[in-house]
């Protein structure tokens, strides 16, 4: 259990968070709506020109692999689905919000945000066998599961130092070394974070749980993914999670993922090819 | 334009409910074409649009063709070349509207990939007259409900049809079973675990006087008659505790007539390894009884070949070594000693007479060539004759004849004398010295009853079974000559005149021959 107390206190102290933009929410809320067309939504994001044009060049990237040009951001809707589009809008906002930051003393930030990615595509690729319909949620839900670490490293860096040094020194994982020093995770951060940002509630259960997903009561289905997704790529060495340990898989997670040992080498190419078309995700961050 | 738009069309509730009511109607359809046709019609009541072309993917080169449309020329208003369009469709697994003309500003062609799980049914594409960025999220799941269900009815429909193949495959292959099963040379049954009859084929439907293979179905406690179904209790308790039989054997009886049976059986398991009943194989083993009876034969021959052959050399010998000596050594003047040689040679040639007159009947009997002169004749001259014939010690032997004269048998002289001769004189073989042989018969219900009795050497039980076997010889470590014709051709000559013989016998004490001689 976090303790609320201290994390109150941290959260006071956070001046200057990065915000998403408006036009995040207002698309969220939009969704709500039936209603929508893809016009109504293509007119909401055309407003803000730089991320159109960020949107634009994800939806054109070999990440999606539309084999023709998309012109708009309507278009991108249509072809490839409003759930794709509000996803590529969030994780562009996301990338945007925290890009140029410079690589903190201790903390690998190139390293961490390869390993969301990684975990995105990943969870991707795991809802992909499974079947599921919206895999563009499992992709945002990878990226995002870890946010809360970059809040700590942006806002509370003298902790955050002391805490890779304990994990560099016992070996230990990083969650561990968290609730040493704070007494509380990174999974409390960002979901305090994701409360702030109005992500959908999906997402905030991801960043809540990732590391015990058995904690979510209803709909846990998206965590237990990103759970067995980030272990996955923690053990292929797909960027760096801030610590070199390897945590338990949860037995549950796993029979839940339907992957196999003798097929799990299939999955780990599958993970290196869409990391190369991903890239272009990372270019944001420049 | 806003999110108000008066143009976006609105659903009520019970317009939905007849949507969704319409929909579901497409899962009683089973044809193939009046399914796509229902859900195009549905369709029209989201969508604007005249025109629509179903894709279907060829299994297995993965090409795209026509399957049904509403419209002749394709190329200008459907994809159908651009192949990695409708593949990233199928990859998809969404909805989407393009523009066939990719210069042209407007999403005119909508495609709808027809996918569940690892099944492609193909791809619906639609030529619409709306601007498809206006339609909203409520109509494209209005669309996606239908999709699924058309999705579902197709894959049905092709679930249904795998099935009519897999039914007639397996229709093919069980008779293709059932061929083998009739074809094979065996008797077949099979029993589950509760000894119901799961399989019996044609041979042993035969075997067991069953006029088809009904019984199937039924505990074979409740099928076959009393004597095969104790032998099954008994092979099914054999098969259970080892596993397998082979070559158990046993008799049956069809027709009044004993057919010897060799049963093989196993138990048979499914591919998990339970146990689901066993099997049951049975020859019939008449021919190869039959077989195994000409083998015997044929050795006896062989036999008989070097009996025979020794037989005759040995008369051949001596006859040949007094003449020498009446030629070379015995001087003319000495008529005695002459006398005395000439008596031997005669002696001699009678046995090698007498040796190839068996050798000729015995194959003249078999052959069938010979006729009875039937008379009706007094039983005592006939065996007077016989004894006549024979030349036996008076005073090693004791005969006695118990047979009154007016006892009148029907029979051929010639072949009953020889019947008599070859009893009394096998008698007096295999008696010791100072045996006494006595000849009886008496007359009851107009049948003679015969007995010729010895004090031999006797015969074990095997030996009486065999002593009519041609060829045979019970005994031929007593220095005894024989060619092993003598019983089998009296047995011959008698079963000609329907004339039964059995044999008595006690090893060691002496045997009685019984014939029974109907009069009439």
């Amino acid at each position: 259990m976090a303790d609320e107390v201290k994390l109150k206190k941290i959260v006071d102290q956070i001046v200057g968070l990065p915000t998403l933009p408006t036009v995040v929410a207002h698309i969220t809320s939009m969704m709500q709506n039936p209603k929508t067309s893809a016009t109504d939504i293509g007119t909401i994001i055309s407003r803000d020109q730089a991320l159109s044009a960020k949107v634009l060049k994800l939806v054109n990237s070999a990440f999606y692999g539309f084999p023709r040009r998309i012109k708009t951001i309507s278009h991108a809707i249509v072809v490839l689905g409003f759930g794709t589009v509000r996803n590529v809008v969030l994780s562009a906002s996301v990338f945007d919000a925290f890009k140029g930051t410079t690589d903190g003393e201790g903390f690998d930030r190139k390293g961490f945000w390869v390993h969301s990615l990684a975990c995105g595509v990943a969870a991707k690729i795991i809802s992909k066998r499974l079947g599921i319909k919206n895999i563009e949620e499992s992709f945002i839900a990878g990226i995002l599961h870890d946010i809360g670490k970059i809040i700590l490293d942006q806002f509370v860096k003298e902790d955050f130092q002391k805490i890779i040094q304990i994990v560099n020194e016992k070996k230990c994982l990083i969650y561990e070394a968290e609730k040493e020093v704070l007494n509380f995770t990174h999974e409390d951060i960002g979901t305090w974070l994701a409360d702030k940002w109005n992500l959908p509630i999906e997402l905030v259960a991801v960043i809540a749980n990732h590391h015990n997903p058995l904690n979510v009561k209803e709909g846990g289905g998206l965590a237990m993914i990103v759970h067995v997704a980030d272990i996955l790529v923690r053990a292929i060495e797909l960027g760096n999670g801030g610590d070199k340990k390897i945590p338990l898989v949860i037995k549950e997670c796993w029979d839940q993922s339907e992957l196999s040992l003798l097929t799990l080498d299939k999955v780990f190419s599958e993970i290196d090819e869409e990391m190369e078309k991903a890239s272009v995700f990372l270019a944001l961050l420049n | 334009m806003n999110s108000n738009n008066e143009d976006i069309k609105k659903y009520s509730s019970n317009e939905i409910f007849e949507y969704l009511e319409n929909i579901n109607q497409i899962f009683l359809i089973y044809d193939y074409n009046i399914i796509i046709e229902k859900s195009v019609e549905i369709l029209h009541t989201l969508v604007n649009f005249n025109n629509y072309a179903f894709f279907s993917m060829h299994s297995e080169t993965g090409e795209y063709f026509i399957k049904k449309t509403n419209v002749k020329n394709l190329k200008e208003i459907f994809f159908i070349e651009e192949k990695e369009i409708l593949e990233w469709v199928i990859q998809e697994n969404k909805i989407i509207a393009m523009s066939i003309d990719e210069n042209i500003d407007k999403e005119d062609c909508l495609c709808i990939p027809l996918i569940r799980g690892p099944y492609k049914s193909g791809i619906l594409q639609l030529r619409i007259e709306d601007d498809w960025h206006l339609v909203s999220r409520h109509t494209i799941f209005l669309i996606n409900m239908l999709i699924n269900n058309l999705v579902l009815s197709l894959e049905n429909k092709r679930m249904y049809k795998d099935m009519e193949v897999q039914a007639i495959e397996s229709e093919k292959n069980k008779n293709f079973i059932n061929n083998i099963l009739e074809s094979i040379p065996n008797g077949i049954i099979t029993l589950d675990t509760d000894g119901i009859v799961t399989q019996i084929n044609r041979n042993a439907c035969v075997m067991f006087n069953l006029q088809d293979s009904s019984i199937i179905g039924e505990n074979y406690r409740n099928c076959f008659a009393e004597k095969f179904k104790k032998e099954l209790i008994n092979i099914i308790y054999e098969t259970k505790k080892q596993g397998f039989i082979i070559d158990k054997r046993i008799e049956i009886k069809r027709d009044e007539e004993l057919i010897p049976l060799g049963i093989n059986s196993s138990l048979f398991y499914d591919a998990k390894g339970n146990l689901l009943g066993m099997l049951i194989v049975m020859r019939d083993m008449t021919a190869s009884k039959e077989l195994e009876r000409l083998r015997k034969i044929d050795q006896m021959k062989t036999e008989f070949v070097s009996n025979v052959s020794h037989e005759l050399r040995t008369p051949l010998t001596s006859i040949k070594a007094y003449v020498d000596s009446l030629l070379n050594i015995v001087p003319m003047e000495d008529f005695k000693q002459r006398r005395e040689f000439l008596n031997i040679i005669e002696e001699e040639s009678d046995v090698l007479l007498r040796l190839i007159e068996d050798i000729l009947n015995i194959s003249k009997i078999e052959s069938d060539k010979i006729v009875l002169d039937l008379k009706i004749l007094f039983l005592k001259e006939i065996v007077m004759q016989s004894l006549q014939s024979i030349k036996y010690d008076k005073n090693v032997h004791n005969v006695i004849i118990d047979i009154s004269s007016d006892v009148e048998i029907p029979a051929d002289q010639e072949r009953t004398r020889q019947v008599f001769t070859n009893l009394l004189s096998n008698a007096v073989k295999y008696s010791p010295e100072g045996g006494e042989i006595k000849i009886s018969a008496k007359e009851e219900n107009n049948k003679v009853y015969i007995k010729v009795q010895d004090q031999g050497l006797g015969m074990t039980e095997t030996q009486v079974e065999k002593v009519f076997d041609k060829f045979y010889r019970a005994d031929t470590s007593h220095n005894i000559n024989g060619t092993g014709l003598g019983m089998a051709l009296v047995k011959e000559i008698l079963d000609k005149h329907e004339v039964s013989i059995y044999l008595e016998s006690e090893f060691s004490k002496g045997t009685v021959v019984n014939i029974v001689w109907p009069q009439v």
